[in-house]
């Protein structure tokens, strides 16, 4: 006999094997008990009891009916419940507190940054400080930077506590170099006309074509055997030289867009995931691609729209005439280049150098002068 | 006397399906069958269950019947229901 049966936790199931359970259910229901889901199978009827019927049942005198109990329910299924998983949940239980306890200790400790002085030297003085393993996460931990550069001398520590973890990023003082003197160098390309060094020791001579960066003046002597350091001085009179140059074709291929376009790729993913994935195919011989990337929203993880866009090219030939331009180019490349000239450079000329190549020409703008560098 | 009993509830303007002796009936459908004021039951199968009520034997025949829940003067009677019957 297949018949619905919900399992009811809170009901007692009994099992009776008696021949007359007309007489059995009229037992039962004139002492006040409430019979639930009585099912009639071929050997042996079921059904449940509330657990306050289930303790009025065994006082009634049912000795003629054979009744046994086929599933606990009510407290006592509860009680087996927790006994035979008593050790999940007292797992569960540790764990909770455990969890709870935890929240605000530190577990792990983190210093970086650190090149010659050692990692454990630094974490032996966050110990001393009072700071150890399961301490409370949150100290000041800005007492704690003040600490740490008075003691290492460093030049930066930057502490934070992320989760259980505490951070300690730190930043060493650069060492001086001998009273932190530094060489002199050049501030442009030039060529050394003379050179009068004042303390120090010169590394051009007069003559010499140096380039901006290069050091001229080193600060330092040196004997045999000893290497003394002075701040470097010096008077350096030199030839600067500022230029720029164009090239010119007088017929040059240039690309412009036609007008006509089409989407190549359009896709929507949330973080990197990608959810929606549209491509075509590019229709176009010559095209150019622009790349347009929307965050449409951010919330958890940003939602990202990006399309690309094929925009098709024509060629077509241009015909320059150099004479028409030249004043044009000239100009521009005299804005240029007097950006980059200093104050105080004498004796400024200019020079326009016109060199033919195969299809056009090169034109090269330059200033010359000359300028004192005074390092004292 | 029922006719007196009759005439007080009418009086009183009490409910009248809460007050009387005879049994009654709630069918719904032909799958849960309510039956109260019944005094014993007389047969129970999976295919017949009779009630004694008070003047009348009630009889339900049906398939795969279950008594969901019985006490001492109401039963719920759920399965497939195919008459319900009344003799004297």
């Amino acid at each position: 006999m297949n018949k619905e049966r919900t399992t009811n936790i809170y009901k007692t199931r009994f099992k009776c094997k008696s021949i007359n359970l007309s007489k059995f259910i009229n037992t039962c229901t004139q002492n006040g008990i409430t019979i639930f889901n009585l099912e009639k199978g071929e050997r042996f009827s079921t059904f449940e009891l509330s657990e306050q019927d289930s303790k009025k049942i065994q006082k009634l005198d049912l000795s003629n009916f054979c009744i046994e109990v086929e599933r606990q329910g009510g407290t006592q299924f509860f009680k087996k419940f927790f006994l035979t998983h008593i050790g999940f949940i007292l797992g569960l239980i540790v764990s909770m507190i455990a969890l709870f306890c935890l929240q605000d200790r530190i577990l792990q400790l983190h210093i970086t940054g650190m090149s010659t002085i050692a990692k454990s030297d630094i974490e032996k003085e966050i110990n001393t400080y009072g700071i150890n393993y399961f301490s409370n996460i949150n100290f000041d931990k800005a007492a704690l930077e003040k600490y740490l550069i008075e003691k290492f001398d460093f030049s930066l520590v930057s502490i934070i506590s992320k989760g259980n973890s505490l951070i300690v990023n730190v930043k060493e003082s650069i060492r001086d170099i001998e009273d932190n003197y530094a060489p002199i160098t050049a501030d442009c390309n030039m060529i050394i006309k003379s050179i009068e060094v004042y303390a120090g020791t010169k590394v051009v001579d007069v003559g010499d074509i140096v380039f901006k960066g290069d050091i001229l003046v080193q600060p330092y002597y040196k004997s045999n055997t000893d290497i003394v350091y002075v701040e470097p001085r010096a008077k350096i009179v030199a030839d600067v030289c500022f230029s720029r140059s164009y090239k010119f074709l007088e017929k040059e291929i240039l690309q412009v867009r036609s007008g006509k376009q089409t989407t190549l790729f359009k896709g929507i993913s949330l973080g990197d995931i990608p959810i929606l994935n549209l491509n075509n195919i590019n229709p176009f011989k010559n095209f150019e691609i622009e790349d347009k990337t929307r965050v449409v929203a951010n919330y958890f993880l940003p939602i990202v729209e990006k399309v690309i866009i094929s925009f098709e090219l024509v060629e077509f030939e241009n015909v320059r005439d150099f004479e028409k331009e030249k004043e044009n180019i000239i100009s521009q490349l005299k804005e240029l280049v007097y950006r980059q000239v200093f104050e105080g450079i004498q004796n400024i000329k200019e020079d326009i150098v016109f060199t033919d190549i195969a299809g056009g020409k090169i034109i090269n703008f330059s200033i010359t002068g000359e300028y004192v560098f005074k390092y004292m | 006397m029922e006719n007196y009993l009759d005439e007080i509830i009418n009086a009183c303007k009490l409910p009248f399906s809460e007050v009387v002796t005879e049994f009654k009936v709630i069918q719904i459908g032909n799958k849960i069958i309510y039956i109260g004021n019944f005094k014993k039951i007389l047969d129970y199968s999976n295919n017949r269950v009779a009630l004694k009520t008070s003047k009348e034997v009630v009889e339900i025949v049906g398939n795969n019947l279950l008594i969901s829940q019985i006490n001492k003067n109401e039963i719920i009677i759920k399965g497939d229901i195919y008459s319900f019957g009344v003799a004297q």
